[in-house]
């Protein structure tokens, strides 16, 4: 007990130094952030747009924060577990940074996670939601893994209970084959029978698969209430359109990025996607001043992955602040860190797993609008 | 031994270099990139002994290193038995499933096979990607511990990047010594034989998908270990583990570096792990460089890297004998058909050279029947040839007497007819069987292998020839010198006038003097019956006056030979007897004399 | 019953996309033996014609069609010269790795000039639906259908009664002795592999307003048209094309009464099945001499 309460009081008088020392610290020796996200290939994208929201974050932050800087170094982990492994170590050792953002994968964060503890430094994901990065995290086990975003159980508990409020009994689960849709899958079809769901059927589509037109004859020979659909917004848009040709008439529930702009677009009549309800661990809220940041910059609407690595980068800024830029600090600093974002509260539990806000946002006249923000606040 | 020293001196400089590493490399990352480097060695080396030794493009190889990434993760996590009975199950396990993928993969034709290999990894990353229960499908089995080995004093574990490198670095050391090991012995040249002429192979006595899945199985058990090492190094195993893309990157390597060349491979393999992370900067165009590198290698350098080593050393002036002549890249079809040579030997000793008497065999030919479509090209044909006969099969072209030279020798299937050898019944074997029974033919076309030397063309000979059991008894040994069989082949090739020919590769030679190692092919190990198809088609009259003396003389020592050839001046000077065909059917046998003599024999040939 | 006819329909609409691409494959792999692993991405390149045509040229669907074909007739040119010519004469493996490098070539250069992100192109008889019985169908599916149809049989009837049709055929069964009797191999080469990207061409056109264009939307159905090719016998296009369809009808049953993950597994399973009991494919010939 004494140690600890004696160490909680010497963190504010450090801090105080530190703030005191800033400007001309800042200027010294720039704080290291390395993003791990796959920047070439069939994903390249995602690494891309979590780039832009990083830099957005970090230009914010030279007025925001004075008292360090902050630079950016990048490395390609391919979004596969060797990847991952790979890209961590290079950002460790080559580039010398002082905490890794990623990856956005749930493979490479997997694949890079061992490599934490051999350089003793953090990484904080903002996009991979397999929950076994959760039970390996923290108490888990590694000490220097940390989750910013909602993984899918989290997800599943709230969504499931939301699916069956809206009056649906029957569901079939459409997911694609990959890490993801196979999680979420398992995560539903456990969780919709408690709330009284009945889970007809599940089936997996390859990645990039396009025809699914013998998939929704079978599904919709079944009639249920509704389809749970886990999938990439290329996925969601060839759904929307085929379901019209095939005349199916469930609801759909998805998970993946359904409701995202590219999503619509890629349905051509954006309206096809009418009626679709996801639960999003980022959506565009009217009270995030990043938003138009962003598209200020870019002239777009920030994609979720810039906009979840933009909060990656704050909650870094956070954990700073409290103990300082260095490995060492950064790692003891995201511990502490209790911060109201614009997304709901940022605060890590044992297992290093953080719960901000999740969004319902359901497509209604062709347009994404959230119909409900839910807490998951402990 | 010095010359062993010499041939492995630049490897083990290599391995010490790679030794070093650890103690100069600026930062961990480099070791992780060497880690990275090794393991595409390791799987580049197996890879190569499948499609630059036995000449067959496989893309079925990272499902082995998947299978053994899977056994490692699985032993690991279940009951945790230890680094050493992982690496046995996956070996034994990779081999195992390597046969059965094999032997369905190889009964198709080579195109056939690459694309079937192709179905077969598709069908292992289905597995994977979908058996939940066991692989945890594209959920990995995750949490995989380090690798526990037991050594006779102690337990090792690999926990430090330099631990783990020195550990990959011993799994590729021992991957390059198995396959060096493996190249430097008999079945080496077995791998060359049937890489360089499966059918010429096969009617030797030596049974092509026998060594392809030595091969094959090999390089499967070594991709195993090596995807073992990587359970433990990642800690994580996904179906990716086993996708094809990993075939991509190997056929680069492969091909880059030059098939079947060690040193162009490991080159390539170098290159290839080292530098994408230090081509950083362009990152995403790396794989559009790393494709088009590998297109403009193709389609300009077909030797790769190989025959960049090989410029090197004609500059630097280290002749020696070229471990791959263009030969293997470029493939028989470039061969360009050979008009009739200039002669360059020197005339030839012409007296009729004794020897030990040889048994001859007999054999009958009872209604033998072959249709191709439908085409009868042989019909009904009766025919016999006692032991110690020289008879010949004449004809006009297409009246079928290739077709009964191929269904006598196994190579072509037939509709009808029995073909008996000595009182057995034989109709039906393969090649190889009928080889091995003392059944032995040569080809019109010169049939040798290109990239082996005379003396080796030989010895494979020789070995296919023998019995199963003494055969892969052999194929252990050392491909070096061969005490009693060089004797021998030193003779032949002296009779034959190729002596200063012996060591060089046999694309080099002639067409006629290639025609000349095939025949010699066929009597190194003395047959009952020989079956020579047109051995004077197209070689100088030197030549053929020798093929006319060897003829002669083995058939003086006791051998039956069945002769087809167009020179009626040779064959009426040398047969006992002459069967004349024509369109499918016999139309005259006895004396050469008399049989030339008859009207519809001259008509046939001439024409109406 | 109104499950099986609309399974019976999606397996022939899907059965016809993998026939449109595996014809093309089959008759240059029949006709040069040459196996064509870019051939997918010159599908995938076809799109990407489409896809500039109608936005940055802002061209009307059924202009930008034929457009296209004349620009998949000239890229076949290209890539006659630039790289079958060069490789014809040489290995199998060679001719092979080399389509291979290309297809890396042109996907990985897709990436990086386009984006990994999909594009989607509206066709106006996208949304205009059929109903057949119980079931209802895209007038673009229908397209696609017939255009499998005119496609195979203007193929086949170039094959069996023009000059360069029969000179296609002759360099098949065997290409030596077609060039002894003075049939022009180079020709032939060019003829075939023009006709092989038209198809592809063809393929891409009508199909990728159905899906969405990305660089590597050839990457699962390619592996089908392989399938059909060698199920339907190396170099025989009747065989793939029909072939094709019953691995369609294949997969929309498996799915029907299976987990669809499943489909796939069956459609290899039963290649490999094939290959076993009739090495040259169920529609194969004979192996040549």
């Amino acid at each position: 007990m004494r140690p600890t309460a004696r160490r909680v009081g010497v963190v504010p008088i450090c801090l105080s130094a530190l703030l005191a020392a800033g400007a001309a610290f800042a200027q010294a020796k720039p704080v290291k952030v390395g993003l791990s996200s796959a920047f070439s290939g069939h994903v390249g994208f995602i690494g891309a747009d979590a780039r832009r929201g990083i830099e957005l974050a970090i230009e914010e932050l030279k007025t925001a924060n004075t008292a360090v800087a902050y630079e950016l170094s990048i490395a390609d982990d391919e979004c596969t577990p060797a990847g991952g492994a790979t890209a961590f170590r290079r950002l460790m050792d080559v580039q010398q940074v002082d905490v890794i953002i990623g990856s956005g994968c749930s493979g490479a964060t997997l694949g890079g996670m061992p490599t934490l503890m051999d350089g003793k430094l953090s990484a904080v994901t903002y996009g991979s939601t397999n929950p076994k990065i959760t039970e390996g995290a923290g108490v888990g086990g590694n000490p220097y893994m940390w989750r910013m975003n909602l993984n899918d159980t989290i997800i599943g508990e709230t969504f499931a209970a939301f699916i069956a409020k809206d009056g649906v009994k029957s569901a079939h689960i459409l997911a694609v084959n990959n890490d993801f849709g196979r999680g979420a899958a398992g995560v539903y079809q456990a969780l919709l029978p408690k709330n009284d769901v009945k889970v007809n059927g599940a089936d997996f589509f390859s990645q990039g698969a396009s025809d699914l037109r013998a998939l929704i004859s079978k599904i919709a020979a079944r009639s249920p209430d509704a389809i749970l659909l886990f999938g990439e917004p290329p996925d969601c848009a060839l759904m929307a359109r085929q379901k019209r040709e095939m005349n199916l008439k469930a609801k759909i529930f998805s998970r993946g990025g359904c409701y995202t702009d590219e999503s619509l677009k890629l349905m051509g009549d954006p309206r096809l996607g009418d009626g679709l309800t996801e639960a999003a661990y980022w959506a565009r809220t009217p009270d995030q001043p990043m938003v138009e940041a962003y598209r200020k910059r870019h002239g777009d609407y920030p994609p979720y992955n810039a906009a979840l690595a933009y909060y990656a980068m704050m909650t870094v800024d956070q954990a700073v602040r409290k103990a300082g830029p260095s490995r060492d600090g950064i790692t003891k600093g995201l511990a502490q860190v209790d911060w109201k974002s614009a997304i709901g509260p940022i605060k890590f539990d044992a297992n290093h797993q953080a719960r901000p806000d999740l969004f319902m946002v359901r497509i209604e006249n062709g347009e994404q609008k959230v119909i409900e923000t839910i807490s998951n606040a402990r | 031994m010095a010359a062993t020293l010499r041939n492995d001196a630049p490897l083990l400089a290599l391995l010490a270099a790679a030794a070093i590493l650890p103690f100069v490399a600026p930062s961990p990352y480099y070791l992780s990139i060497g880690i990275n480097t090794l393991i595409i060695v390791c799987l580049a080396v197996a890879f190569d002994l499948v499609v630059g030794r036995v000449g067959a493009l496989s893309f079925a190889q990272p499902v082995f290193f998947g299978f053994g990434a899977y056994v490692a993760a699985l032993i690991a996590t279940t009951f945790g038995a230890g680094f050493w009975v992982e690496a046995l199950v996956a070996a034994v396990g990779g081999f195992a499933l390597s046969v059965a993928i094999g032997i369905p993969a190889f009964r198709l034709s080579l195109h056939s096979f690459a694309i079937g290999t192709l179905g077969f990894a598709t069908i292992a990353q289905l597995v994977a990607q979908n058996w939940m229960s066991v692989t945890g499908g594209p959920l990995c089995i995750t949490g995989i511990p380090r690798a526990q080995i037991g050594l006779p004093f102690a337990q090792f574990t690999p926990r430090t990047l330099t631990e783990q490198y020195f550990l990959i670095l011993a799994i590729a050391a021992l991957t390059v010594f198995v396959v060096r090991q493996l190249i430097g012995r008999r079945i080496g040249l077995a791998f060359s034989a049937v890489r360089d002429d499966p059918t010429l192979a096969a009617s030797q006595g030596i049974r092509p998908l026998s060594i392809r899945l030595s091969a094959f199985g090999a390089a499967a058990a070594l991709s195993a270990i090596a995807g073992v090492f990587t359970a433990h190094f990642q800690g994580v195993v996904c179906p990716d583990s086993v996708a094809t893309s990993y075939t991509v990157m190997l056929l680069i390597v492969a091909f880059v570096g030059g098939r079947g060349s060690l040193r162009g491979v490991l080159a390539a393999a170098i290159i290839f792990g080292v530098a994408p992370q230090l081509l950083r900067v362009a990152d995403e165009w790396r794989l559009a460089i790393f494709g088009a590198l590998l297109l403009v290698t193709v389609l300009t350098v077909p030797d790769g890297i190989e025959r960049i080593f090989q410029l090197i050393e004609r500059a630097l002036g280290l002749g020696g004998r070229n471990l791959v002549p263009a030969a293997i890249a470029t493939g028989p079809a470039a061969i360009p058909a050979e008009p009739a040579p200039a002669t360059t030997q020197a005339p030839v000793p012409v007296e009729v050279p004794v020897g030990e008497a040889l048994p001859g065999g007999a054999l009958q030919v009872t209604g033998l029947r072959k249709t191709y479509g439908g085409v009868t090209a042989v019909n009904d044909l009766d025919f016999e040839v006692k032991a110690g006969e020289l008879v010949s099969l004449i004809g006009p072209n297409g009246s079928g007497k290739s077709t009964t030279l191929d269904c006598i020798s196994g190579l072509s299937p037939f509709d009808a007819g029995t073909i008996v050898l000595d009182g057995q019944n034989i109709s039906g074997w393969s090649p190889a069987r009928l080889a091995k029974a003392g059944l032995v033919r040569t080809f019109q076309a010169t049939r040798v292998y290109t990239t082996l030397t005379p003396r080796e063309n030989l010895v494979v000979a020789a070995l296919g020839r023998a019995p199963t059991l003494y055969e892969w008894r052999q194929y252990a040994r050392s491909r070096g010198a061969t005490p009693g069989l060089d004797a021998r082949i030193d003779d032949i090739l002296g009779r034959l006038g190729l002596a200063a020919m012996r060591d060089r590769p046999t694309g080099e030679l002639s067409y006629g003097q290639r025609k000349l190692v095939q025949f010699a092919a066929s009597v190194i190990v003395p047959p009952r019956i020989l079956l020579l198809d047109e051995p004077l088609a197209g070689v100088n009259p030197t030549i053929g006056n020798i093929f006319k003396q060897q003829i002669v003389a083995f058939n003086r020592r006791g051998l039956t030979i069945v002769l087809v050839e167009h020179n009626l001046e040779v064959v009426v000077d040398v047969s006992h007897r002459l069967i004349v065909l024509d369109r499918g059917t016999k139309i005259a046998e006895g004396d050469p004399r008399t049989v030339m003599a008859q009207a519809h024999v001259q008509e046939a040939y001439l024409g109406r | 019953m109104e499950l099986l006819l609309n399974q019976l329909i999606n397996g022939l609409t899907a059965g016809s996309e993998y026939a449109l691409i595996a014809a093309g494959l089959a008759l240059i792999f029949g006709v040069l033996e040459v196996v064509n692993f870019a051939h997918g991405e010159f599908y995938m390149l076809s799109s990407y014609y489409l896809y500039l045509l109608m936005t940055r040229y802002n061209l009307p669907y059924v202009v930008a069609v034929p457009l296209v074909i004349v620009a998949m007739i000239l890229s076949g040119v290209i890539f006659y010269y630039l790289v079958i010519r060069r490789v014809l004469s040489r290995s199998w493996q060679l001719q092979l790795i080399a389509t291979l490098a290309l297809s890396i070539v042109m996907v990985n250069t897709a990436i990086v000039l386009s984006g990994p992100v999909p594009k989607y192109l509206e066709s106006p008889l996208n949304s205009q639906i059929v109903q057949i019985g119980m079931a209802s169908i895209s007038v673009q599916r229908l397209v696609v259908l017939a255009a499998t149809a005119i496609s195979f049989a203007t193929l086949y009837a170039v094959l069996k009664y023009t000059r360069i049709g029969k000179a296609m055929r002759a360099v098949a069964q065997n290409r030596e002795a077609a060039a002894a009797v003075g049939i022009s191999v180079e020709k032939v080469g060019l003829a075939t592999v023009v006709a092989g990207c038209a198809l592809a061409g063809v393929a891409g056109a009508l199909i990728s307003p159905l899906y969405t264009i990305h660089p590597g939307m050839a990457a699962l159905v390619i592996i089908k048209a392989f399938a059909a090719v060698i199920v339907g016998g190396f170099g025989n296009v009747t065989g793939a094309v029909l072939a094709a369809f019953l691995i369609g009808l294949l997969e929309a049953l498996v799915t029907t009464v299976l987990p669809s993950e499943y489909a796939d597994a069956f459609v290899f399973g039963g290649m490999i099945l094939v290959l076993l009991v009739r090495p040259h494919g169920l529609f194969g010939r004979v192996a040549r001499s």
